[in-house]
């Protein structure tokens, strides 16, 4: 059969660098096609260009073997693309019927907006895909999962030919990630056809029939994906063999006692959190979405104040009221969201490093360049973030490179603590396995390192203890020899009450 | 599944929400209150017909500023081109009574044009509205000036008395004022257009995506923005049967604060027009009042400038939330 979607010799360069060359990749019929690749490989570049989002500078797109040229989403959108962007796109201060309907709006003979058809078309299309949502809410009121599934229903209402997923999985929970291969399923009946970006390759498998691997902007090949393993898959997007993932974990017995948690307690919140971090151990914190995690990190860096309880790092007690004083007691946090908590994003590489810890380098009020110049310097070589120069706007590195920054922003303050909310997400599998070895090195330093994911895996391989929270409550504690995913997923839910005092 | 335009659940959602506006016209009731104890000719029919007079142009001016306002930007040039369209109505072809229709079509042209012309500035130029309405700001306010430097000329005066009359025992500003209400909240609220302006000014890069034409809107909303301002201007030298060039001088600062009083935040993609009425009532009521117990009119624009930090300051307290 014909493909119905060819992308032959797309290239494509940013400020003179190529972020696609030569690139292509063809899809058919009812074909559920996986776009795989590092972060920086060219992924969301190659689909902006499906979209009509942005223009590529040369290649051609044909749909049914007539080629195409899209000016702007529009056009895209009128010869049935659909795409639902890794950052979502929604408008929090407009409804869900509003959002989905955007600039499709049902309209009378007067070209009046049909509120009521709005309203009842969403009910309808969420009482089809099951997707428990009432139109006239706030689509800023709701959480990101659900967020993220309005964005899936607003493509679909476009009734597409082919939909584009970027990593649509990231901030879904297990439960909805199925619902979502659900209406994949659905849709590859109907015979439409699906792009697919995650980081995740389990889902990968289950759901795609064939993948397009890209690297650094070039293709490196297009396969079917029952002729191949994971591990052959990642190998080919790292383009070398990946030993493992995880790096050993501590193996001597733990040091003295570095961060003590007490009752820590946030009216509403948190309730009577305790937990030690021992010198060169890395601590995880498990649960399942908004148990409390983000909380307990913040409360820890002084974010959020506590109510109650007792922080104590090397035998003194800290009690940050404020981010500031967090800072100076050596506490940096690397926080969930590197775009909006984490990093100034039209500022450079430089003054993003050196943004948390400018009083260490300065004299009579003025920051000293060279000094500055030498820190900077410094954190580029050791996090090998990969920049032109320190000039450069970190809005315009990749992903894991930007994770790289805010982590050296938090290493600047020279840390006694350091927090991490969800270090990887969005992070390919090659800049994970660096991250998770950076982590494990500073934690050997003797740096106390809490780290909250979602991804247990993740969890399981990188901690030396995990606490899990369930409702703000400490649910559970494991020990690396009690670790593994099913007894993490019991406390998560609430139904173990192993461990307590950790 | 029943569902009505309005049930239930939604207008008690539509309260929460519009929870700035319900509160700007229980003051504006407190207002009203004050004014009337300290004078008793308050509640009367003539002070009525006065109030709205007068609120007519300043709504105007406040829907074109919330138009703009919607989609993140600001337009600083609108009292300027009040002032614009008043002397033009007020000299252009003053002794052809006949050819009035074309001055009138004149003046709203005038208002039209600069209003395109500052939407290409901030589209096709890519300056930030802020700049490009400063300085047209400057120059629209030197061609009022050149066309008449100080006040003067003579409005058609069948006109002036037509806007100014009543039509079935109901003053005309008032039928102009519910019938402008009721299209460009219509335009705003029912219409694609409306929608793609409010998706631009939450996010204009999502409403990129969503296909909306995201330059043609702005230039569509700077150009609205114009030709209400010189409708203003019109009703302006209507009312004062002549031009006066430097009668919008105060009307930008109006604008802002009766658009943002009126529930509009600053940062876009949020509020709307009802607010805007009470807005404007407010801030004349309270000159009213200030002019009743004697306080001199310098103070009045302290009192004004104190509106619009706190106007300012709900605006942001409620951005954070």
């Amino acid at each position: 059969m014909d493909p119905i979607l060819e992308m032959n010799h797309i290239s494509k360069s940013f400020h003179g660098v190529h972020a696609l060359d030569d690139v292509g990749l063809s899809c058919r019929k009812g074909e559920v096609h996986a776009l795989v690749g590092e972060n920086g490989a060219g992924k969301s570049t190659l689909l902006k260009i499906l979209s009509g989002q942005i223009r590529a500078d040369a290649g051609e797109i044909r749909l049914n073997g007539a080629a195409v040229n899209f000016r702007n989403p529009k056009d895209a959108q009128d010869r049935g693309i659909a795409i639902v962007n890794q950052e979502l796109k929604l408008l929090p201060e407009l409804t869900v019927a509003e959002n989905i309907f955007l600039n499709r709006e049902p309209r009378n003979f007067a070209k009046i907006i049909d509120k009521k058809k709005m309203l009842e078309d969403t009910a309808k299309m969420a009482a089809e895909y099951r997707i428990d949502v009432d139109p006239t809410d706030l689509v800023g009121d709701l959480p990101i999962a659900k967020q993220q599934m309005i964005e899936i229903l607003k493509s679909l209402s476009m009734n597409p030919e082919i939909i584009i997923l970027d990593e649509p999985t990231s901030s879904l929970a297990r439960s909805e990630v199925e619902k979502l291969f659900q209406i994949i399923r659905d849709l590859v009946k109907e015979e439409k056809s699906i792009l697919f970006i995650s980081h995740r390759m389990e889902e990968l498998f289950e759901i795609c029939d064939s993948a397009t691997i890209l690297k650094d902007g070039k293709l490196v090949r297009s396969l079917k994906l029952k002729d191949t393993t994971q591990d052959e898959l990642v190998s080919l997007m790292v383009g070398r063999p990946l030993v493992s993932l995880f790096p050993p974990k501590m193996e001597q017995v733990p040091g003295e006692k570095i961060l003590e948690v007490r009752d820590l307690s946030v009216k509403g919140i948190l309730s009577d959190i305790s937990f030690d971090v021992l010198r060169g151990q890395v601590v995880g914190i498990a649960g399942l979405q908004g148990q409390g995690q983000t909380e307990l990190l913040n409360c820890l860096a002084g974010i959020l104040p506590k109510d109650g309880g007792h922080v104590t790092i090397n035998a003194r007690e800290v009690s940050a009221k404020n981010a500031m004083q967090g800072i100076r007691a050596g506490i940096a946090l690397i926080p969930e969201d590197r775009k909006t908590q984490g990093l100034f994003l039209s500022l450079s590489v430089r003054e993003n490093l050196a943004a948390a810890s400018l009083p260490l380098r300065q004299k009579a009020g003025l920051v000293q360049k060279k000094r500055e110049s030498d820190f900077v310097r410094n954190y580029i070589d050791q996090l090998s973030i990969k920049a032109e120069n320190p000039e450069m706007t970190v809005g315009n590195l990749s992903g894991g490179n930007q994770q790289k920054v805010v982590l050296g922003k938090g290493l600047g303050i020279n840390p006694r603590v350091l927090l991490f909310n969800e270090p990887t997400r969005g992070i390919d599998v090659g800049t994970k396995s660096e991250f998770y070895k950076l982590i494990r090195g500073l934690a050997s330093q003797g740096i106390a390192v809490v780290m909250y994911s979602s991804d247990l895996i993740e969890l399981c391989g990188m901690s030396d203890k995990v606490i899990v929270l369930y409702e703000g409550r400490l649910s559970g504690c494991f020990t690396k020899d009690e670790l593994n995913e099913n007894t993490l997923m019991q406390a998560a839910v609430g139904m173990s009450s192993a461990g307590g005092q950790a | 599944m029943k569902m009505s335009i309005l049930d239930r659940n939604e207008l008690k959602k539509l309260a929460q929400r519009k929870s700035q506006v319900v509160f700007i016209y229980a003051f504006l009731a407190v207002m009203m209150v004050v004014a009337g104890n300290l004078d008793n000719s308050f509640f009367t029919v003539e002070n009525f017909q006065n109030l709205l007079t007068t609120a007519f142009p300043y709504l105007l001016i406040s829907f074109a500023q919330t138009f703009v306002i919607l989609t993140g930007g600001i337009d600083l040039s609108g009292g300027a081109m009040v002032s614009l369209s008043s002397v033009i109505c007020a000299t252009l072809f003053a002794d052809r009574p006949g050819l009035f229709a074309v001055t009138l079509l004149v003046s709203l042209l005038s208002g039209l044009l600069l209003g395109v012309v500052n939407g290409a500035l901030v589209t096709k130029g890519n300056v930030q509205p802020i700049i490009v309405t400063l300085s047209t700001q400057v120059i629209i306010q030197g061609i009022a000036l050149t066309v008449l430097d100080s006040p003067g000329g003579m409005v058609n005066a069948d006109f002036s008395t037509a806007v100014n009359g009543t039509v079935a025992n109901l003053p005309v500003p008032l039928l102009l004022g519910i019938a402008t209400t009721v299209i460009f909240w219509i335009i705003l609220n029912r219409s694609r257009f409306g929608h793609s302006v409010f998706a631009i000014g939450g996010n204009e890069n999502a409403a990129y995506s969503s296909g909306i034409m995201v330059d043609r809107v702005k230039v569509a909303v700077y150009a609205i923005a114009g030709l209400l301002s010189a409708l203003a201007g019109i009703m302006l030298a209507a009312q004062m049967y002549s031009g006066d060039p430097t009668v919008g001088v105060n009307l930008t600062n109006n604008s802002i604060t009766t658009a943002v009083v009126g529930g509009t935040s600053l940062a876009g993609g949020k509020g709307g027009l009802i607010g805007n009425i009470a807005g404007v009532f407010i801030l004349i009521i309270i000159n009213n009042i200030l002019n009743l117990i004697g306080v001199s009119s310098f103070y009045q624009y302290v009192v004004q400038g104190g509106i619009l930090i706190l106007a300012l300051a709900i605006s942001s307290l409620r951005a954070r939330r």
